[in-house]
């Protein structure tokens, strides 16, 4: 059967400044079906999808739409021709409600002589948000008081309202619950059943392969090819992806013990949200996992036992040291370092380069005589990292928005690394990043144990936690409801159970 | 195109970025120079344009460690302009230069403290404070000087004004300010802060520390500042330092550190700044300009100056950078 093609691009091209970010890409959007776009950090997925939905103007080709020459001069062009786009970045306003930020721009719907009929407005958002299954969300709650995941659904639902014939999501899976990831899966194929067209745009190769009807892999910039869903196989497409062949078991392999010595213990806590009468500890060179659905409160956890959540019961001590962790100030002068799952919110001042993100670690160590920090020791502190951990830049004054997501997680992991902080809480470390940089994350954390350093590795990943962690601790509902060893037979249907 | 494309690289340079507001003072310079035939370039004209910058640029110099860190303060007027009103009188009932000197300086210092602990007090952000204060002390001058004017003898300041004070007083406070801004953890944990107030704390700096200290450091701007007025005008009134709060705001904007803070603050802005705002109103005033046509030129190089400030670059990744 001869399929109906929505949308070509012929030879696209794309430079930022003197680099190309994509080399005359040939792609096809076909009506009715789910496709995927795969490819390292960097080859060209987001700034391909941007084209397409009028972000950013080709430097080179053409694009067809609707059997019309299609060039958007910008999104709004795009979303009023049928195009949306749920971007990675949070693209909702905080001080805005559930309600406007979806009818936002189309408030005149609403308007009543020139009064916004309110309560008529969260009446169709809440219909919006029952079409989707996401009744949970109160059409009248302001975006600020909300968590990610729900600001996710909330996009979701903004670019479904605007009835989309191509419906584009990028790296948009990662951030969201399950429950958030059932609601847009469940979307994508009614989209799809409806004649519309999806471009999936993630890291997560089995649920591309799972969701797809067809995979389009890019490097470097360039096409590399399309597969339709029989020819679909996770390890062709990975060695696809980063041009060589990738081990099947990109984990540790061993089952080395760690110490018996106490270096974090948590002490029946609760917190003011999400964590109740929780006890656990962290011993010296362990890899502790901490997994569960993405509500069951680890994420708290992680930002509790760093002493940037109030505790309502309970106490966090630095055993060896008899500290009591109540602010992340302490934390870090007793050497505990986090990594949020927020990365570029909360780990990364995204405006500044990467020297100023890494070095502002340093500032303390970074000083001959004090109180002046010496520039060329600050340079050397940084230059350590930038080319210990691989950082691929121009140089390191170049700013960390600029940079991929992987690269930006290993600027985000650089400043620790620098200070030479013991224990680490790592709150999904490998949330957005691809399967190379993925590799070289893993290789860092066992070295670390290797070092006799500690790590708390938050993880929704069950395969990261299980082929990483020396023991894992499955949370529900702000408790732990089961702890496991490491063991070669653990199963992750073993651990869901208790995850449910 | 191809020129649109050499701009933006040459303002994603950091070296072309950080000295860009000296480069534009210097254009500005020739500008006047060669519209006003040389005038403009006199000896007598450029020192008169920074005496009159002088006040503005301590004052301003101090004020950047404030902004860097994403905050402001906009009772730096008001602050000053009490603060002479007290050492003129402190001078006057015992006739000490030094007690006015140290009168002064204490004084800054005590105001700027004052707002920090008041924040901390309150829980209300330090700008709400300082926009609080703003009013209440302009009021507060015209409630105490009224449509007096307090005058320190002449012949009194007569030494002072030969020795150029003012001036060595500013070269004085911009090397302790560069230092603990350039050379100190001080700067990069401000210009950190403003860069991302979240990841700050997470990284383990203490807003509230690094901000009071920049409140203080500025506070010794606000006391050098009034010690410099009243130098130069031997007398304060209602109108002393009157506009002084939003010259601040426009000299530091205009020379580049942004409003919002961070990796871009520069140190040197609060003198630049003044220098510029000076050299515009003099230059356009040499060429004949209504004083109505200055301030909307003064305006649209604000605006452009925020807008420069504020570019990002274009956020998606690009092939090399992986």
């Amino acid at each position: 059967m001869e399929q109906e093609v929505l949308l070509t691009c012929k030879g696209i091209t794309k430079d930022f400044g003197a680099t190309r970010a994509l080399d005359s890409v040939d792609f096809s959007v076909v009506k009715g079906k789910v496709c995927g776009l795969v490819g390292e950090n960097g080859s060209g997925k987001s700034t391909l999808s941007s084209i397409i939905a009028g972000i950013y103007q080709p430097s080179g080709g053409e694009m067809e739409y609707m059997e019309k020459a299609w060039a958007p001069k910008n999104s709004l062009e795009a979303q009023d021709n049928g195009i949306g786009i749920i971007l990675q970045e949070a693209g909702t306003i905080p001080m805005l409600t559930v309600a406007q930020n979806i009818f936002i721009g189309k408030e005149k719907l609403f308007q009543k002589h020139l009064v916004i009929d309110k309560k008529a407005m969260n009446q169709a958002a809440d219909d919006v948000l029952q079409d989707i299954g996401a009744k949970h969300i109160q059409a009248g709650m302001m975006a600020r008081m909300m968590n990610m995941q729900d600001l996710k659904v909330v996009e979701i639902a903004k670019a479904y309202n605007c009835d989309p014939r191509i419906f584009i999501v990028d790296e948009t899976t990662n951030v969201l619950s399950h429950d958030g990831r059932e609601i847009l899966f469940r979307l994508i194929h009614k989209l799809a059943g409806m004649g519309k067209s999806v471009l999936i745009i993630s890291h997560d190769i089995e649920e591309l392969i799972e969701h797809c009807d067809m995979i389009t892999i890019l490097k470097d910039g360039k096409m590399v090819t399309t597969l339709e869903k029989p020819d679909f196989d996770a390890k062709k497409i990975k060695n696809l992806m980063v041009g060589r062949e990738i081990k099947g078991d990109y984990y540790r392999g061993d089952m080395d013990p760690y110490s018996d010595e106490v270096l974090l213990e948590a002490d029946n806590i609760t917190t003011l949200r999400e964590i109740t009468n929780l006890s656990m500890q962290l011993h010296k060179g362990e890899i502790l996992g901490i997994g569960g659905l993405s509500d069951c409160g680890m994420h708290t956890l992680g930002k509790t036992l760093y002493g940037e959540e109030r505790l309502a019961r309970g106490k966090v001590t630095l055993t060896q040291k008899n500290v009591v962790v109540t602010n992340a100030e302490l934390a870090v002068k007793n050497g505990m370092a986090y990594i949020s799952k927020d990365r570029d919110r909360e780990s990364l001042a995204l405006d500044a380069p990467i020297f100023q993100n890494i070095a502002v670690s340093g500032l303390e160590m970074n000083q001959h005589v004090k109180p002046f920090v010496s520039s060329k020791m600050e340079k050397q502190y940084v230059n350590e990292q930038v080319k210990g951990l691989d950082i691929r830049c121009r140089s390191e004054y170049q700013i960390v928005r600029t940079l991929s997501g992987g690269n930006k997680q290993k600027v985000a992991f650089g400043k620790w690394f620098a200070k030479g902080s013991d224990i680490f809480i790592m709150d999904c470390p490998t949330r957005g990043i691809d399967i190379g940089v993925k590799q070289e994350m893993y290789r860092l954390i066992y070295n670390m144990k290797k070092e006799g350093k500690s790590i708390i590795l938050i993880s929704e990943e069950l395969p990261e936690l299980i082929g990483m962690c020396d023991r894992i601790l499955i949370m529900k509902n702000g408790s732990i409801s089961r702890e496991f060893m490491r063991s070669g037979d653990l199963s992750e249907s073993e651990i869901i159970e208790y995850m449910i | 195109m191809k020129n649109k494309i050499k701009i933006s690289e040459l303002l994603d340079n950091r070296y072309f970025n950080y000295y860009l507001p000296i480069i534009l003072l210097f254009v500005l310079t020739l500008f006047f120079g060669v519209t006003t035939g040389g005038k403009f370039l006199q000896l007598q004209n450029l020192q008169m344009i920074l005496n009159q910058a002088l006040v503005v640029g301590i004052v301003a110099t101090g004020a950047v460690l404030i902004y860097s860190s994403g905050n402001m303060n906009i009772a730096m007027g008001g602050s000053t302009a009490i603060t002479c009103i007290i050492a003129v009188n402190v001078y006057l009932s015992t006739g000490s230069m030094l007690l006015m000197f140290l009168t002064s300086v204490v004084v800054g210092i005590a105001f700027m403290g004052m707002f920090c602990v008041l924040s901390e007090v309150f829980k209300l952000s330090i700008v709400v404070i300082t926009v609080l204060f703003m009013t209440m002390l302009i009021s507060l001058q015209e409630w105490i000087v009224g449509g007096k004017t307090l005058k320190v003898s002449y012949e009194s300041l007569k030494g002072l004004q030969q020795m150029n004070v003012p001036i060595l007083i500013f070269i004085i406070y911009f090397v302790i300010c560069f230092i603990l801004f350039e050379c100190t953890k001080l700067g990069r944990t401000l210009k950190f802060i403003g860069e991302n107030k979240d990841c700050a704390r997470q990284t383990g700096i203490k807003e509230s520390a690094a901000v009071t200290i920049a409140f203080l450091v500025s506070g010794l701007g606000v006391g050098l500042g009034a010690f410099s007025i009243i130098v130069r005008a031997s007398s304060v009134g209602g109108s002393t330092a009157g506009g002084l709060n939003m010259e601040v705001v426009l000299a530091i904007v205009l020379a580049g550190t942004p409003m919002t803070g961070g990796n871009k603050s520069k140190i040197f802005s609060g003198i630049v700044g003044a220098v510029m705002v000076t050299m515009l109103n003099n230059g356009l005033l040499q060429l004949g300009v209504s004083s109505i046509y200055i301030q909307a030129i003064r305006g649209v190089f604000f605006v452009i100056m925020v807008m420069m400030s504020g570019k990002r670059p274009e956020v998606l990744p690009v092939k090399d950078m992986v």
